[in-house]
This record gives structure tokens, sequence and C-alpha cells, in this order.
């Protein structure tokens, strides 16, 4: 431990612009990592969600990109009766968020309502932190409609507690009657990028029956069309249902089913990740070369100075043990430095009040973060090892007597 | 043999840093120009590093610095040796100053190869070789003899 | 006999060091002679050897050189000077590691406009011939041995000519053979040319072998 301070402050230290120099190469090549590993386990996550939607004899809806849909021509008799048709013939999952209201709460965050059907609260299975599961039995405007909240509104509206409020769907005065907490950082991924979640710690998660279908307005009718999920259903049901709301909406929809999503996720997950991983390890092959350069050029400078040392009695594997002393410490640094960063990150979002990626978190970081976090451990693991060796076969090759002639 | 400190390796490793930090700025550039909206996974992922482009630009650039500091801590003998036998500090200086100025043109031309490539405007790298003449006239003050 | 150094040093002070040496050192150096500077460590020997030869302006007094003060010497008259009229022959360590012997030895005769001088070549030629290293000529200094180094110090110092042969601790580090060969080149010089030889040096032995010899004492 003397030896390796004596070298850090006397020998590495002296020459601190090498130094700070390996800390921001290797700070690159920890975030560059970091940010392709949380990617990668994000996108993954999001998969996983997918997967349990994505069953046999499930047809997803997708908006046709190609489509010229005229919105002048859809109104709300015509979303009514088109639901109507849904509920008599199909059985399907429909989940609409991001209704933006503004409600009091402890935190000053907006809160968003998320609608939500049985079949599609069944496929999710949410775990709840306090209270109990949503039922959708209930009847709009002569009941108290049960809710359940997310883990930020928890507080100031507990299970048990009544909330009045208009709601963004019916424009109606409503009664909420709070059921349960959702579990924190309970979210969803979205379909195309799985990479992007939408967390409900400051959602209010509203269920939604037939009646309510009947109530709400134009935009939970169409939002929830473009991502309806048709359960337990054929492919030529699915066909009548995408010709029936091209001929009274107007409206393009695809339906896929279970191995046509597959297909098409793996085939586009699987290229983007394919391109992600080749970028970071393009970068990160020039970022440990250079890290390597910037060693090398360390050594020119420093050769007196370690052949000095070797001549007074410091071994080879002392030295050895001394750099990967040094490269932990640098790396320790580094990545003090991405979980400030991170956590820092998350916390913009409670500072900046975006309730849909507020989250919480051991120093505001999520489990993601961590294994991200992990993986870049192991990275700098390769490297370190990397590098040292390198440099000892270096050192190594330095006679002494020249070294101290240096 | 010349007047000039530098040696064929010098020019060399200063090229290639100058070349790495060029073509990171265009890659930059170029990927912000690219249509990701086939795929949102890939567009958030180049946000996420597009965004703080020019912090890991800087950070990048932080090489010549160590490459400077390096040459002339190892060229102090050098300086000494070149007085000694009629050479002045001043006119070392300047050498230098030109020497490493005609070392980043050559990269900034070179590099503008990648911008025809890439068909990228050919000003692109302009802030950046402003930045590498701030660091060459800095470092100018770090020409010691031994 | 003419002199051709005059030197009056009220003080040489190191403003970071707070210290000050060479308290009313006073010399006079005539062209031809053989000058030892012997003395402690730390008294001052390498300072005075570097007012000398036009190293450092920073010391209270005068210095006339050649009849002109130098101090009204404009710094490229005096890169001129070092490199024309006064060789240095430094320990062995005072080579450029990254150039061969041959271009380190060529170095004066870059700044002197000279490397493609044909009479600049034969003196050259000559000069490696009388030391012996043309084998080493294309070596790098790290690739040679501490004598072979010395005498490319040597080379490198009398490649002009000079006027006078400012030389520190020549023989230090060296061994008898070695010694011998270096001292009897300076003298060499010094007989053939009317070489002035100013020697700072340790060596008691190599002191005695000069016409004069100061002593530096500390200052108390």
């Amino acid at each position: 431990m003397r030896i390796l301070r004596f070298f850090i402050t006397r020998i590495f230290l002296k020459r601190w612009i090498l130094v700070l120099g390996m800390i921001l190469l290797l700070f690159l090549a920890n975030y560059l990592s970091f940010t392709t590993a949380r990617s990668v386990i994000s996108t993954f996550q999001g998969y996983q969600e997918i997967e349990t939607l994505n069953q046999e004899g499930t047809f997803i809806a997708n908006l046709d990109p190609d489509s010229k849909t005229e919105n002048e021509t859809i109104n709300i008799d015509k979303t009514r009766k088109l639901y109507e048709y849904l509920d008599n013939h199909y059985t399907y999952a429909l989940q609409v968020d991001g209704f933006v209201t503004s409600l009091e709460n402890e935190h000053e965050m907006e809160v968003t309502f998320s609608y939500i059907n049985e079949e599609a609260y069944k496929i999710n299975q949410f775990s709840l932190s306090q209270g109990n599961h949503l039922t959708f039995n209930y009847q709009f405007n002569q009941e108290t409609i049960p809710v359940l909240v997310g883990a930020g509104l928890a507080t100031t509206y507990p299970v048990g507690s009544t909330i009045e409020i208009t709601d963004p769907v019916t424009q109606q005065l409503v009664n909420l009657n709070v059921r349960g907490v959702l579990k924190e950082n309970t979210h969803r991924s979205n379909f195309y990028a799985p990479n992007i979640k939408n967390y409900f710690n400051f959602s209010i998660f509203l269920p939604v029956n037939e009646e309510f279908i009947q109530r709400a307005g134009l935009d939970l009718h169409v939002n929830g069309l473009t991502d309806i999920a048709l359960l337990d259903s054929t492919e030529d049901e699915a066909m009548n249902l995408k010709e029936h709301i091209q001929k009274n909406l107007g409206l393009e929809l695809n339906f896929f089913n279970q191995q046509e999503n597959f297909d098409y996720f793996e085939e586009y997950y699987v290229y983007s990740l394919k391109i992600i991983c080749t970028i970071m390890f393009i970068l990160l092959i020039i970022i440990v070369c250079l890290a390597t350069w910037n060693n090398f050029t360390s050594i020119r400078l420093m050769k007196k100075d370690f052949t000095i040392n070797l001549v007074v009695g410091l071994s080879y594997s002392k030295l050895r043990a001394i750099f990967y002393s040094y490269f932990g410490l640098l790396f320790s640094i580094n990545l003090t430095l991405l979980i400030a960063i991170t956590a820092f990150n998350r916390y913009g979002f409670w500072l900046r009040k975006e309730s849909l990626y507020a989250t919480y978190g051991i120093f505001g970081l999520l489990s993601m973060d961590w294994i991200a976090l992990l993986i870049v451990l192991f990275i700098d693991l390769i490297i370190g090892v990397t590098i040292v060796e390198l440099t000892l076969t270096k050192i190594k090759r330095i006679p002494i007597s020249v070294g101290v002639l240096n | 043999m010349k007047y000039s400190l530098f040696r064929f390796i010098d020019i060399f490793e200063a090229i290639a840093i100058y070349l790495i930090c060029f073509a990171s700025n265009l890659l930059f550039i170029y990927v912000l120009t690219l249509d990701l909206e086939a795929s949102f996974i890939l567009e958030s992922f180049i946000e996420s590093i597009t965004d703080y482009q020019l912090v890991i630009i800087i950070l990048l650039t932080f090489m010549i610095i160590v490459f400077h500091y390096q040459f002339l801590n190892r060229r102090k003998t050098e300086i000494s040796c070149r007085i000694l036998v009629g050479d002045t500090m001043v006119k070392i200086i300047i050498r230098y100053i030109l020497n490493s100025l005609a070392i980043l043109g050559f990269s900034f031309f070179l590099s503008l190869s990648l911008n025809f490539y890439l068909e990228l405007n050919g000003t692109s790298n302009l802030y950046l070789v402003f930045i590498f003449i701030l660091y060459i006239l800095i470092s100018a003050g770090q020409v010691k003899k031994e | 006999m003419t002199s051709i150094l005059k030197l009056e040093i009220q003080k040489k002070t190191f403003k970071k060091k707070c210290f000050s040496i060479l308290h009313d050192f006073e010399l006079e150096v005539e062209a031809g002679e053989r000058l030892s500077i012997i003395g402690e460590s730390g008294v001052g020997k390498t300072s005075l050897l570097n007012i000398m030869g036009l190293l450092d302006p920073h010391y209270h007094g005068s210095y006339k050189l050649f009849d002109s003060s130098v101090k009204d010497l404009s710094q490229n008259k005096l890169a001129e000077w070092r490199n024309r009229k006064i060789g240095f022959v430094l320990q062995e360590s005072a080579l450029i590691h990254s150039l061969t012997i041959e271009d380190n030895i060529k170095l004066p005769l870059l700044y002197a406009h000279l490397e493609k001088d044909p009479a600049a070549q034969d003196h050259f030629k000559r000069i490696i011939t009388k030391i012996g290293i043309e084998p080493i000529l294309k070596k790098k200094p790290l690739e040679c041995s501490g004598g072979q180094r010395s005498r490319a110090v040597f080379a490198r110092a009398v490649m002009m000519n000079p006027q006078i042969i400012l030389s520190d601790e020549p023989t230090a580090s060296l061994d008898s053979k070695n010694k011998e060969n270096i001292i009897n080149l300076l003298f060499d010089m010094n007989k053939e040319f009317n070489t002035t030889l100013i020697t700072v040096t340790h060596d008691l032995d190599v002191a005695n072998r000069h016409e004069r010899i100061i002593t530096l004492e500390r200052n108390e």
C-alpha cells in the first residue's frame, strides 16, 4: 500500500495531465459501454413484456405506415359504433396511456391517466404494493370508480381515499376510489422502441368497461384502436375487423399474428442491437487504442522512475500489482462518476416534473442501471488487463541500464 | 537532418490523433443527418450519445494536449543540445508552432476527404481546428530546456 | 597574450531557491590558456560555465567576451557565437537520443548552414577518424558505450573549430583509458589551434594538468 501510494503521488501524479487523459478516455469507454448495455437490457426487458402479450391467437393492431387517414371522416358516433361492434364480436385488450391532468400531490408532478380494460389488465398482471386489484363491473356516474395509483401518489392518496376529478376522456366529474397502489417503477415499454418506457409512478389506472368506452371521447377511441390487441382470434376475424374499421372509419390498420410479430420484432430488434453493438465495439477499440497509447507515452516519460525503482528492489510482479491497483483506482473514479451522472439524469426527470419518466431507486438508479454498471465493470476488467499487460511487456523490454540513463 | 523537433513517429502519432478527433466529429454530424425513424431503438441509442457530442469530442481533443505535453517533455534534452550548438529558444518555439500547425493543417485536409465522402459541409471541423490551434499556442509556452 | 574573456560577477541569484552564489567573482582568461575550475558540489561551477557559455544571462555583473559586452549582444548573435566560437563538452547524456551519432555530431553544421559544405565534410571525417568513432556513426546514443558517447560529445564540440572549449566534468564516469583519450584530445586541440580550454572538474589529476586552477569556495 505504501509503495502504491508512493507511485501514485510521486510518479503518476507528477505528470497529472497523463493521468487526467487516462481518466477521460476510460470515462468515455465506460459511458459508451454503459449506454449500450442499458439499451440492450432495456430492449430485452421490453421484448419480454411484448412476449407476454404476443400469444397464439393474438392479433396486435398497427397503424399502416402508408395509410392516408383523413381524420375529418372519423367522428364519435362512428367510433362508438365500432367499439360496440368490437364488444359484441371480439375479445380485446386495450390500454391507453398519457392523458395528462392536474391533480394535487406532494411532488407537484403532473398526473397521467392510464385507461385499461379487463383483458389488458389480466395480461399485464401489475404488482401492487398495497390494497387490492381493480374491478371492472362498476356503473359509470352512479358509483365511485375503483382505481390504482402510482407509488408517487400513495402518500397523498392512500388506499381507501377518494379523488374527485374531471376525467380527461369523458370530461365528466367523477369520483375515484383508490383500491390499490402500484409497485414502484411499474412501467410499460413502447412496442416499437422497447428501450423507451413509461413509468406509472404518477399515474392513475382507471378500469375501462363497455359503458365507460361508450362515454369516452374520440381521443381514447382512436388511440385505443391503433394499439388494440385481439385475443383468442383467427386470421379471418382479424381481417374482417380490419375491413370493418377501414370501411367505417377510413383507418387502415394492420393486424399481425403472433408469428408475424415475432418475425418482425426479432428482425428489427436484432438488426438494431447488432448496429448498436458494432458502433460500441468500434468506438471501444479506438478508445482502448488511445488509452494504450496514452499509457505508453506515460512510460516513455517515466522510464527512469520505473527502472530506478526496479534497480533498488521493485520486482516486475510488484510493478504489475501497482499497475492493476492504479487502474482499479481509475476505474473506481469513473464508475463513481458514472453513477453520479446517471443518478443526476434520473433526478432530472423529477426536477423537470416529467412524471412519465420519474423513477425510484437506490441513488435514483433502476435495476437496469445497476446491471449495466456490472457489465461496464466487466468491460473495465478486460480493458484493464489488456492495457496493464501490454504496458508490462513494454516495460520489460526496456534494459534497466538504458532506462536509468534516460 | 532537420531543424524540426518532430520525428516521423511524432508526426504519425499527431496525425492519427487529429484524424480520430476529426473523424469522430464528422461521424456524429453524419449520424444526425441519417433518417433513423425506421428504428426507434437505434434512434434513441444514437440520441443518447449525440446529445453529448460536444462533450465527447472535447474529451477526445484532450489527447492532443497529452500529445504536446509528452512530446515537449521528451524533447527537453534535445532543446538544450540545440541551444548549445547555436539555436535560440525563440526560434525553437516558432519552429515548433509552425511545425505543429503544418501537421494540423495536413490532418485537416486529409479529413476533408471524409467530408466529401460523407457529403458533409467542409467547415464542420473548423471549430476543432480553432481548438487545436489554441492548444498549440498554449503548449508553445511549455517549450523548455532541461 | 590577449584576454578573450573577462567576467565580473557580483552575484548569481536563484529566485526560486532563494539563495545566491558566485559573490564578487572575477575572472580573466587569455587566448589559448588551459584553465580548470574546481570546488565542492553546489558552489556554482556549472552555473559559472553556463554564464561563460552564453547560456545564462541572469546574473548581476558584466561579461566581456572577444572584446564585446555580452549583455549588448542579441540572442541571434549569442547563438551564432555558441555555434562558431564556443564548444561544449558536457557529460555523455548531452546527446539527442532520437538522432544517430553522426547527426548529433553534425548538428552545429546545420546551424552554421554548412551541412553540404565540402570543407566541413572533410573536417568531420578528420575528426571522427582521429577520435575513432566511425563504427558507431549510424548508431543511436543509447546503443553506444559511455566512452563512445563521451567521444561523440567531444566531436560535436570541436566540429566548428571553436576558440573556447567549455568542459563540464568531461571525464566523469569514464575509465582511465577513455579519460586519458578525452584529455589528450582536448589538449591536442589546445596545442594545434590555440583553443582556450576551461574545464570544470572534481578530478584533481585532470585539474593539475591545466596551466591554472581556480578553486571556488562556498560563501559563508
